[in-house]
């Protein structure tokens, strides 16, 4: 049962069930969906509509658990990681471990995915934690949008899928010159917590914590085991915190596979600009894991431009449904807009100078 | 709203990168459409004189402006297909000659399906590379399949099979090569490869019947096969068999008639595709079926053989045996196809013991053909004829020797033949070639046998 806020009003009981309740309410729904579906086949129930509807079950629900099943345990990774830093490292050694030049530190976090194999769904908690403590906020925006693509795990499954060719060496110089160059926008911005979004107590509450979060995990007379346990704890409180978000925004790019056929955003355009823009889109609409887009990429390469590819393996692991999703949980609105828009703009400008000058 | 120095920045940004975007479209739209590719499926800039030629444009294009753009110089007649909205490939009617220089021109203002244009005219050079000759090498010990440029006399072997290789046929366009090769099990099965003998891979798989006596379908899409339900050896004794087609990318294998009941071997497709000839046993005869409406005729024929499709597919030769001699003598009939009237090929005057199947020239202009004239017992000698069956040459006159497996070459200017020694049992075919030009015979290979040419 979720404890009532005083002063909450409509709106803030519509978001908390929104939170809270959604999430359940939407794997149960795809649980339904799905026996549903196999009574349709045990009973060999006839009728159009009913096989329309069946297939198109069938079809929300598989692509809803892909999603969901092939981010969770990047999530959790990411919510170890970021338990681990919570835990082990203090703001003091954050800080020093960053390069003292400000555009260095902003590489370096461009960078840092290559320590921490996640993808978009695990390096939204850890960017929010490694910011939390101390990490200046160009240079967790850095890490934030480069840490899907510049990490071993997608290195080699780019290169699995591509092999030693341009696309592969350009969508890791792409995506990091685009993380770097948001980064650095953010240096413009002073004030830290008009970024951040601070943490909300209600969701700490309902899974009893009772604002741990704000303890000094870092005390150094804890023991190592109980230092693991916090790790564990908090690792739990954000895997549960953005898991929720993670449904929803899977919940949502399923719906939108369901209802807007793939085929027809590809009919859409092929030019040197439109087809950038159609396969950034479909990035966002699959939502698919950068650990494994590269071979859904492969397959557009024979229809598709190489920069046209290229705008689907860059764009897609900064912004996709679930993610902006979670970069809601976590950032500000404005925040968020930024976050999209402006890697979407370079992402297709790129794309497009690729398509005209290099193919 | 007030703004502060963080979004000021980013406004600014935004404005910067969509004037940016804006001059890239603007840029894009006076590039026009990117050039096709020139598709070569082996060195750059050489394509077989019988094509096809490939263009890839990199947009679905809008076909019908391509179309009445695309043209050769100097010019070249044939069909323009294609195989999607970004591919089209040019089918030639005329065969060139090795070396032949061309250019392909797409001329500008052809249309993508969004509406972009090409803005300058497309030209690639083309070149028509050296037509080669594919054969069995040393046939009676070891066969194998071995290629080699008559001109040159670079030879090159293309298989490894253990010398297990039966038969073959190079597809039209010179690309692929299928050969029938002896399984384990004394069946055999249908192998494909390249043209240069590599990417083997196994077409047809038929464990412990024989699959033979392959023959592409003009587009290079299908291959007949014949295939025995029984051992090589046997089928090859007595065997009775059925004609199958097998897709040659899938690999998917059916009969060609849907007709168990259909007994069949030998087939031959008609030069448009449009009909298959095949050897009936049911019938004893030739029997032509017409794949576009499903009708059939036969045409007798006690010679269990193959006929020869004219180039325009209006004449099949056919030989057959005729007379009440105890021993029949063998001649050789034309069918008109328009008509459907069968006459004797040959003049009246000119004698025959033996016939063998009649090759015609690319142009429909000549035909040469094997031809036992003197007596039984000498080996049938190389003629060419023109096409309403005169006499005109004979080519070879050695009576000892028997010639056979003959082919123009796609130029029509050179004719490939193997001579066999009748005397000398153990003596190996050799291949010549027979300019016509000069009327020169030469031999070029000493240990080869079913010569044909691949362009």
């Amino acid at each position: 049962m979720v404890p009532s806020t005083p002063g909450a009003g409509i709106v803030g009981r519509v978001a908390r069930i929104t939170t809270f309740h959604l999430p359940v309410i939407i794997v149960a729904g795809v649980l339904v969906m799905a026996a549903l579906t196999r009574l349709q086949q045990m009973f060999n129930w006839q009728g159009e509509w009913l096989l329309k509807l069946t297939e198109g079950v069938s079809n929300f629900s598989a692509v809803f658990l892909g999603i969901f099943i092939e981010a969770a345990p990047y999530l959790l990774l990411g919510t170890l990681a970021s338990g681990l830093v919570e835990v082990f490292f203090s703001p003091e050694e954050i800080t020093r471990l960053l390069p003292r030049s400000r555009f260095l530190s902003i590489g370096f976090g461009g960078l840092l995915g290559l320590f921490f194999p996640v993808c978009e769904c695990g390096s939204i908690p850890l960017a929010r934690r490694l910011m939390r403590k101390g990490l200046p906020v160009p240079v967790g925006i850095a890490f934030l949008l480069a840490a899907p693509v510049i990490n071993p795990i997608v290195i080699a499954s780019t290169f699995a899928a591509f092999g030693n060719t341009p696309i592969f060496w350009l969508r890791f110089g792409l995506t990091l010159l685009i993380a770097i160059g948001v980064g650095l926008l953010f240096m413009f911005e002073s004030d830290g917590n008009r970024v951040i979004r601070s943490l909300n107590v209600e969701l700490s509450q309902s899974f009893h914590f009772h604002g741990e979060h704000d303890h000094d995990f870092g005390n150094s007379t804890s023991s190592v085991i109980q230092k693991l346990k916090k790790v564990t704890i908090i690792a739990a409180d954000e895997f549960f915190e953005m898991g929720r978000f993670l449904v929803i925004g899977a919940f949502l790019a399923a719906l939108m596979q369901t209802v807007v056929p793939q085929s027809w955003l590809l009919s859409l355009g092929q030019g040197p600009i439109l087809s950038a823009v159609v396969l950034s889109l479909l990035a966002v609409l699959l939502s698919v894991c950068s650990t494994v887009d590269s071979f859904i990429a492969l397959a557009f390469s024979g229809t598709f431009s190489s920069g046209a590819v290229l705008a689907f393996l860059v764009y897609g692991p900064m912004v996709d449904i679930k993610a902006t999703l979670m970069y809601l949980r976590v950032f500000n609105r404005r925040t968020v807009g930024v976050l999209v828009i402006l890697p979407w703009l370079l992402t297709i400008i790129s794309s497009t100078v690729i398509n005209l000058w290099m193919r | 709203m007030k703004f502060g120095r963080f979004e000021r920045v980013v406004l600014i940004t935004i404005f910067f990168l969509v004037v940016i975007l804006a001059g890239l479209a603007w840029i894009a739209v006076q590039m026009g459409l990117p050039d096709p590719q020139v598709v070569f499926p082996g060195e750059a800039g050489l394509i077989g004189g019988r094509g096809p030629v490939e263009l890839r444009f990199q947009q679905d294009m809008d076909r019908s402006s391509v179309e009445s753009r695309l043209s050769f110089e100097p010019a070249w007649d044939g069909t323009w297909r294609w195989a999607d909205d970004r591919t089209i490939r040019f089918f030639p009617k005329v065969t060139l000659g090795e070396g032949t220089l061309l250019r392909v021109i797409l001329e500008q203002g052809a249309r993508s399906r969004d509406g972009r244009v090409f803005r300058h005219p497309f030209s690639a050079e083309l070149r028509i590379r050296p037509t080669l000759l594919i054969f069995l090498n040393d046939p009676l010990i070891s066969p194998e399949l071995g290629g080699m440029n008559p001109l040159t006399g670079e030879y090159q072997l293309l298989t490894a099979s253990g010398g297990r290789v039966f038969d073959f046929a190079v597809s039209p366009d010179g690309e692929k090569i299928v050969y029938s090769r002896i399984n384990l099990r004394d069946g055999s099965d249908l192998i494909l490869i390249n043209r240069n003998g590599t990417e083997e891979k196994v077409l047809v798989e038929c464990g412990d019947f024989a699959c033979i006596e392959p023959a592409w379908t003009p587009d290079g899409r299908f291959l007949a096969y014949t295939r025995y339900e029984s051992s090589l050896t046997a089928s090859l004794m007595d065997g009775v068999g059925k004609v199958y087609i097998v897709d040659v990318e899938s690999g998917t294998s059916n009969l060609l008639f849907n007709n168990p009941g259909l007994f069949g071997a030998l087939p031959v497709f008609s030069p448009d595709g449009s009909a298959v000839s095949f050897y009936d046993f049911g019938e004893q005869a030739i029997r032509l079926v017409n794949l576009l409406d499903g009708s059939s005729s036969i045409v007798p024929s006690r010679v269990a053989g193959r006929g020869s499709w004219s180039p325009d597919g209006r004449t099949f030769l056919v030989a057959d045996w005729e007379g009440q001699d105890a021993i029949p003598r063998s001649n050789l009939f034309r069918l008109d196809l328009e008509t459907r009237s069968v006459s004797r090929f040959f003049e009246e005057s000119f004698e025959v013991f033996d016939v063998s199947l009649p090759v015609w020239s690319p142009d429909g202009e000549w035909v040469i053909c094997a031809v036992q004239t003197q007596s039984r017992q000498e080996g049938k000698q190389l003629w060419l004829f023109d096409k309403r069956g005169h006499a005109v040459n004979q080519i070879t006159n050695q009576p000892q020797m028997n010639y056979s497996s003959y082919q123009w070459s796609p130029d029509g200017k050179r004719v490939v033949f193997q001579e066999v020694n009748l005397g000398q049992s153990d003596d190996s075919p050799k291949i010549f070639i027979w300019q016509i030009e000069d009327q020169r015979i030469e031999r070029v290979f000493e240990n080869g046998a079913f010569p044909q040419w691949m362009p």
